[in-house]
């Protein structure tokens, strides 16, 4: 299959118009290009290594482990801290203060002045400090709903019951995963050079996967310790079907806000990779096979899905309807026309958005030879685009704005409804948090995360400021504009930088923020627990890394 | 008493939180923890500097740009972000030498120089009264940095120079931050945040049990 250059895709490409509303990012899907799906064909490719150097855990499941990621090049090592944690305090709020297990991803062999001072530090969590030989610091709790039912099974020799295991999906959640210098990590620059972590997240990633060799090993342990010689460890089937689950809350509902261009570019990446498969004249056998194969995959996984949130299950009923059209239609497409993929995309335009975007995903599937290098574009040097040029004009700024922010401009801001949600960070464990302005406190410490407004703002001093002048005079003038000014710019020259919906809105739900970047990440089965909290899994049905068998990730 | 060392997203997190709580504008701000983390990294203590600033924020004057000159159109001391970020705006506009007012912590307005250096790929000297430095475009400085560091504020004249050789670019040492300093950053930063209440607090998280 041939790549075909970037311009001959115009016609085959979305517009951002179209692609960057909350609604639509909202039913974002993971796709091949996903973070975590990138980790794994990079260890598959390189033969990466894995061993478990340290396992010192008592039978109260108290005690440490190591485990290595051993490259062609470095090694990377998660230490893991396994603790005794009473259940009242369990909860997955960043107001918490203690763990089941809290871990970290060294940069290398950690020494044992290493551990030492990790032990001390690692299961405070924020309250601790790492160092910059540490890449990622987490925590995780066990699913009260599945952990000692799988411990009290294995004990006794038996597997766990079977549609609980799929109704939860892990056995433990993280609640966080922080990295790029986050309490005193390594900053990003410290790692970005290097290929492994070309694209974003990878420490994250690893990080989270090896997690989940802990969390089988921890619940294997604990039924040894509890059965003898009556326990057997999980079955392969049922082992494969765990993830790990995570929890996120509003903390990181406004990153892509934050990271205009870093947003960009995974747009970018993706709608290019959906061009190049629209673009393809003929369709190839495998690349048909694949795609069946991975439309039965993903029907499987939408029945597999579970949620109790009205908004999900309402989701998940048009997406199981759409898949089921999908596979009703597929016996009788033609494959021999010119641009089959195009026409089974332009097809699929009438499925509801979660179904538009199911179809990308499939699409997206069976040519990894023609898009997987796109993953490479995935990251941003966001100080490379933060400089403003002072010199264009206000003209030119007002005109590029009113190109670019024309759906802020049709928000009726004189409506409550339209400015009625702000964002702000709270002053106990500064969590970013909403307010309603009619009945909250805290309005005036609004963070600048309702860009409709600020759009609106600028948009108005530029209108009556001497149009010729060169914006430096206006920002002099007008400091407070200065954030604004910066976006415009980037969203110029980035078009999928920016979310063209008001983040002030009533109706605006967080979780379609939350459920666009963790599509990124490569999470499957959101489950949203309200509209400012979601769960999701990580690396169901892929591969261990402390496995003997041949490693193929799905 | 020092504070642990703090990776440069910290810092610039840090800074630009306190700038902000400290009365800039979200734009502004951001640049300040810019500026700050910018030297952090070369081994110069910008979140110092900062403090410096912010102690003194309310008084700064406005700026006031009349060709070569910056200066404070009601006589007040300037702030270095204001000078910093008018530099760089006024750069492409009009290139060359320029002559600055009475600016407090002027180690501030080093990153500024550094992005028109590099742009303009010269280095730019820095002089003023006690002493003399250069901003090469390779983010390299040279000349009696540290007496700038040390500089509480100056009047400063700015002079593109050509033909310069920039020294070598070197791993620095990060300065170590007061854990007092750093606190006190902290506390401008918290002014950015709200005061939480038990309807807030309850409002943030799942509603039914998050535990399961």
């Amino acid at each position: 299959m041939e790549k075909t250059d970037h311009q001959a895709h115009a016609r085959f490409r979305r517009n951002p118009s179209e692609v960057m509303r909350l609604s639509r990012m909202g039913s974002a899907h993971p796709t091949r290009l996903s973070f975590l799906r990138v980790l794994l064909r990079r260890i598959r490719d390189e033969k990466w290594q894995f061993d478990r150097p340290v396992w010192e855990v008592d039978a109260n499941g108290v005690g440490r482990a190591v485990y290595r990621a051993i490259t062609p090049v470095r090694t990377y090592s998660l230490v893991a801290f396994a603790h005794d944690l009473p259940p009242e305090m369990r909860t997955d709020r960043v107001v918490a203060t203690a763990w089941d297990a809290t871990f970290t991803l060294v940069d290398g062999d950690p020494t044992d002045g290493d551990l030492d001072r990790l032990k001390v530090n690692v299961p405070l969590q924020e309250a601790g400090r790492i160092a910059s030989s540490e890449l990622c610091l987490s925590r995780a709790n066990r699913s009260v709903r599945l952990f000692q039912h799988v411990v009290e099974h294995l004990a006794r020799g038996q597997q766990p019951d079977r549609d609980r295991v799929d109704a939860v999906g892990y056995l433990m959640r993280t609640t966080a995963v922080y990295g790029s210098g986050k309490f005193g990590a390594a900053d990003r620059d410290q790692i970005a050079q290097r290929p492994e972590h070309a694209t974003p997240f990878q420490a994250e990633m690893l990080t989270v996967w090896l997690i989940r060799q802990f969390t089988v090993d921890i619940v294997e342990h604990l039924a040894r310790a509890r059965g003898g010689n009556n326990a057997v460890p999980l079955s392969q089937d049922i082992k494969l079907s765990l993830g790990v689950g995570n929890s996120t809350g509003l903390g990181m509902a406004p990153f892509i806000v934050r990271h205009p261009k870093l947003l960009d570019h995974w747009m970018q990446a993706r709608e290019e990779a959906l061009a190049r498969v629209r673009s393809q004249p003929t369709a190839h056998k495998a690349a048909i096979s694949g795609f069946k194969s991975a439309l039965a995959a993903a029907t499987t996984n939408a029945q597999q899905w579970r949620s109790e949130h009205p908004l999900q299950i309402d989701k998940l009923d048009k997406l199981r309807a759409d898949l089921l059209r999908l596979t009703n239609y597929v016996p009788s497409f033609d494959w021999q026309i010119s641009h089959p993929w195009d026409a089974l995309w332009h097809w699929g335009q009438d499925l509801s958005l979660e179904g538009q975007e199911a179809l990308l995903a499939l699409l997206l599937e069976p040519h990894g030879d023609i898009i997987d290098d796109l993953t490479e574009q995935m990251s941003a040097d966001e100080t490379a685009s933060f400089r403003i040029d002072g010199s264009a004009s206000v003209a030119t700024t007002l005109e590029k704005l009113d190109a670019n922010y024309r759906w802020a401009f049709e928000t009726d801001f004189s409506s409550q409804g339209s400015i009625e949600r702000f964002w702000y960070v709270s002053e106990e464990k500064l969590e970013p948090r909403l307010g309603e302005r009619s009945h909250d406190e805290g309005a005036e410490l609004e963070q600048p995360l309702g860009i409709a407004k600020l759009a609106a703002r600028f948009r108005e001093t530029l209108a009556g400021f001497d149009q010729s002048a060169p914006i430096a005079e206006l920002l002099l003038a007008h400091p407070q504009h200065r954030y604004m000014a910066r976006r415009a710019q980037i969203a110029d020259r980035y078009p999928f930088s920016e979310i063209r919906d008001n983040l002030n809105d009533e109706a605006m739900l967080p979780i379609d923020l939350m459920r666009c970047k963790l599509a990124f990440f490569g999470a499957s089965r959101f489950d949203p627990r309200s509209d400012k909290w979601v769960r999701i899994s990580l690396f169901q049905d892929q591969p261990y890394p402390l496995e003997n068998t041949a490693f193929e990730p799905v | 008493m020092f504070a642990s060392s703090q990776s440069a997203s910290e810092i610039e997190a840090l800074c630009a939180k306190a700038a902000r709580g400290a009365g800039m504008e979200w734009g502004v701000a951001e640049e300040a923890g810019r500026a700050a983390q910018w030297l952090y990294t070369i081994g110069l203590n910008g979140p110092a500097a900062l403090l410096r600033l912010l102690d003194r924020h309310s008084k700064t004057g406005q700026l006031a740009v009349a060709g070569k000159d910056l200066l404070a159109a009601d006589g007040g001391d300037l702030s270095p972000i204001d000078v910093g970020t008018a530099l760089s705006d006024f750069a492409n506009i009009d290139q060359g030498s320029k002559q600055i007012s009475q600016v407090l912590a002027p180690l501030l307005l080093l990153p500024f120089v550094h992005q028109i250096a590099r742009a303009e790929n010269r280095a730019y000297e820095l002089e003023w009264r006690q002493g003399k430095m250069f901003v090469h475009p390779n983010g390299t400085c040279s000349g009696m940095v540290r007496q700038l560091e040390n500089t509480h504020a100056c009047r400063i004249a700015m002079n593109p120079t050509e033909g310069i050789s920039s020294p070598a670019l070197q791993s620095a040492q990060r300065p170590l931050l007061a854990a007092d300093m750093i606190a006190r950053l902290n506390m401008y930063a918290m002014r950015t945040t709200v005061p939480a209440t038990a309807a807030s607090r309850a409002n943030a998280g799942s509603g039914a049990t998050d535990n399961d």
